[in-house]
């Protein structure tokens, strides 16, 4: 069931705190409607102090990149408190993390690998969300990954995230570069994806843009949203009542006024969006 | 019949160049040789080994890539061999835990590299991944030397450098 007053609302729109643009965040431009937190860059005592410095400025989200969630067995618990230290500080509106795995007991790989759509894996996955969920005493969001390696299955990855959010009570947090990258390392329709996807559970988005090298797309969060990710975030944003959406730029900052045009362009796409709503359908 | 867990012989393959490629030369050998499970063997054999070096090569890639961005002074003087010099580092080199991960393989990338690295930046980047209150480090570079003093105050590193004079 879909929130009409989500639908017709202009998403949240900010970018993800990251030291280099530290000073243009903290001094409140108007472009910024929110902002999100990655947890880990505030492990420790004293990281903790700039983040209360964010925290009632904007609405946030904690966004996790190291809790493996996808990991059989408990969660790692020393890195579930920190976390939730980082939680108790920012008092976010959601918090997030992926549909991934990062380690084992054996090996920490540092970053995130995809996992089999497999009712053993849905299982894992149901548990340590909701126990995220519970213990932070926040709405969850998961995110899709981007991988080029693609596991053997029992379901296809929609009906995966469908039943996951079904399942855990959480939802979506939809990054479409992910999305528009997948779809062309693995030959799909980004758009016949997204309407597998039950909209009600899209309800943040990530966005940066891709790059690619000799037919080989990657997410390497070093570019500017390209023209054909500003159209796949449209019709995402025309289907679904997302209700924020992250610029997550990780490298090759540009000036604050190409990051604010960013965000501007974004305001005008989902207005755009949002003034011809087709809930449940997609315009092709 | 359930489908087994892939995430730890998975991630032995990606983290393990070596165990990896013999993989993909002898999948059955391999997977028998680490007791693996006629089901987990069954699933591992339908992955697309090209695909699974890719995985890996991209883990190593951002690994690869945290590293430059904190040692950029190093990363710069390397030029064109720190991307083959980070491989060779990686080889042997374990994969670092936790959220300082890309801190400590920092600082072990440093040791790898001995004289080739920037010891100024060297220097700080073993103390501040040593959790130490106080060093003194003897640094030289650019015909010139003398010792970096590094004080840990209030979770902040501060450092001061004095030069004693020209290196040889």
């Amino acid at each position: 069931m879909i929130n009409e007053n989500h639908i017709f609302a202009i998403p949240l729109i900010g970018p993800g705190f990251r030291r280099p643009i530290a000073d243009w965040i903290l001094s409140g431009p108007p472009e910024i409607n929110c902002v999100e937190v990655t947890a880990e860059h505030f492990f420790g005592d004293g990281h903790l102090i700039s983040l209360s410095e964010l925290a009632g400025r904007y609405p946030l989200s904690v966004h996790g990149l190291g809790l493996s969630l996808g990991t059989p067995g408990p969660l790692d618990e020393q890195h579930l408190a920190s976390f939730l230290r980082v939680v108790r500080t920012a008092d976010p509106d959601w918090i997030s993390e992926h549909v991934a795995f990062t380690r084992t007991d054996e090996v920490d790989l540092g970053h995130l690998n995809p996992l089999a759509c497999t009712r053993n894996v849905l299982e894992t996955l149901v548990a340590h969300a909701s126990e995220l969920s519970d213990r932070a005493e926040k709405p969850l969001l998961l995110e899709n990954i981007t991988s080029f390696l693609s596991l053997p299955g029992e379901m296809p990855e929609t009906e995966f995230l469908n039943r996951l959010c079904d399942d855990a009570g959480c939802g979506l947090l939809l990054d479409v570069t992910n999305l528009l990258v997948n779809s062309r390392n693995h030959q799909f329709d980004p758009l016949e994806w997204l309407r597998e996807i039950e909209p009600d559970h899209v309800r943040q988005l990530h966005a940066v843009g891709y790059t690619e090298d000799n037919g080989v797309w990657r997410d390497q969060h070093a570019e500017p949203i390209q023209e054909d990710l500003y159209e796949l975030i449209e019709e995402v944003v025309r289907y679904a009542p997302v209700q924020s959406i992250i610029v997550e730029r990780d490298a090759n900052f540009p000036e604050v006024d190409e990051l604010a045009w960013e965000l501007t362009t974004l305001e005008r796409i989902c207005e755009s969006a949002r003034s011809h709503p087709a809930a449940g359908e997609i315009v092709e | 019949m359930s489908q087994p867990d892939l995430t730890r012989p998975l991630a032995k393959l990606l983290s393990d160049s070596r165990l990896r490629h013999e993989f993909i030369r002898d999948p059955a050998g391999v997977a028998h040789r680490l007791a693996f499970s006629p089901a987990t063997i069954a699933s591992l054999q339908e992955l697309d080994t090209r695909l699974l070096e890719q995985q890996a090569r991209s883990l190593l890639g951002k690994r690869r890539f945290e590293v430059s961005r904190i040692l950029p002074r190093t990363w710069h003087h390397l030029g064109d061999d720190a991307p083959d010099l980070f491989n060779e580092f990686a080889l042997e080199a374990a994969w670092p835990t936790g959220h300082r991960r890309h801190l400590l393989d920092a600082a072990a990338f440093c040791i790898f590299l001995g004289d080739r690295a920037d010891s100024i930046e060297s220097a700080r980047i073993r103390f501040t991944s040593a959790d130490r209150r106080f060093a003194l480090a003897r640094v030289g570079g650019h015909g010139r030397r003398g010792f970096l003093m590094l004080l840990r105050w209030r979770n902040t590193v501060r450092s001061w450098l004095l030069f004693t004079g020209r290196s040889d």
